[in-house]
């Protein structure tokens, strides 16, 4: 490639490491992919709240999780998969996500300190680490 | 060679243009109706102006820019949390930027520089967000940030070029970069 204005040598430097970021960071993120009894845990502050494994779910249900100064997220669970319907917070991250299912998918609510991940094994504990990939 | 002039009136006002600039684009940007890849994952426009602030202006000025651009966007929307969030971003995305900057022209182009910012402005913000929430696992999220910020990073750092080109161009304003506070070390 000729040596264009806009990719100086420390150019290269910073985008070959984000884009090595980028594949090595994917690559890490589907190893914990799989999935035999998917259990999904909701997090307030750190402190799980509510438990549930997905595919012992046989009814949808949904409920509200409070938190300071009238936040509230409502959170909806059908089998085998999770996510948060109804939220106060201004951005609606957490809405938008829609469903997770996997292990390496996460729904956060920040201004809320919400949490909800979905768990490698049934035992894993919460807010520890479970595995450094590189 | 070129100096800070003292605090005069045409220092604030390119301060106080500079603001407003950031604060529109950050209003504008929120307006756009875009995906939600990732939290976090943004356009960055407003990071146009602290790459032009960075490079025409004495460092602090930028810097004033930048913190007071962080406060007033809160007000203007995103809430007070945001704060938190945008300054511990927008101040290690900024160091990072200022050191690059010195070295630009040799071993930088503007859009690299912009394209590093935009990563560690992620970087900053889910290293905040992961004590808030107190969730290692937070750190998934790195390689969409890497690639978004790639890919915004480098668009917002070709209009800051462009930016900073017409100024140089239209001699609006003699153009300072870092060598006021750093003593001169670039070219």
């Amino acid at each position: 490639m000729r040596d264009s204005k806009y990719f100086l040598p420390g150019d290269i430097i910073i985008y070959m490491g984000l884009l090595l970021i980028f594949l090595l960071g994917s690559f890490a993120a589907m190893g914990r992919t799989n999935n035999g009894s998917p259990t999904a845990v909701v997090t307030q502050d750190g402190k799980s709240i509510h438990r549930v494994r997905l595919d012992a779910v046989t009814e949808p249900y949904e409920f509200r999780v409070e938190g300071s100064g009238g936040a509230y997220n409502i959170i909806q669970v059908e089998h085998g998969r999770i996510r948060v319907v109804e939220a106060s917070c201004p951005d609606q991250i957490d809405v938008k996500q829609g469903w997770i299912s996997q292990s390496h998918q996460s729904i956060v609510c920040l201004p809320n300190r919400l949490v909800i991940r979905i768990l490698k094994a049934e035992h894993e504990p919460v807010g520890e680490i479970d595995g450094i990939a590189f | 060679m070129k100096e800070a002039p003292a605090l005069s009136v045409r220092r604030i006002t390119w301060i106080g243009v500079m603001v407003s600039q950031a604060l529109l684009l950050h209003v504008v940007e929120r307006l756009l109706p875009l995906p939600q890849l990732a939290p976090g994952v943004k356009l960055g426009l407003a990071n146009i102006v602290t790459l032009v602030a960075l490079e025409i202006l004495p460092w602090g000025d930028a810097l004033s820019i930048l913190i007071l651009r962080s406060f007033l966007g809160a007000l203007l929307g995103g809430g007070a949390s945001g704060v938190l969030f945008s300054l511990a971003g927008g101040i290690l995305s900024f160091l990072g930027m200022s050191v690059l900057m010195r070295h630009k022209g040799s071993l930088f182009s503007v859009p690299a520089i912009s394209v590093a910012g935009a990563f560690l402005h992620n970087v900053g913000q889910l290293c905040i967000a992961a004590l808030v929430v107190e969730t290692f696992n937070i750190i998934v999220y790195f390689p969409i940030l890497a690639i978004s910020a790639l890919v915004t990073g480098f668009f917002t750092g070709v209009v800051a070029d462009l930016v900073i080109k017409a100024i140089e161009h239209s001699r609006l304003m003699p153009v300072m970069g870092t060598t006021t506070q750093f003593g001169s070390l670039r070219k």
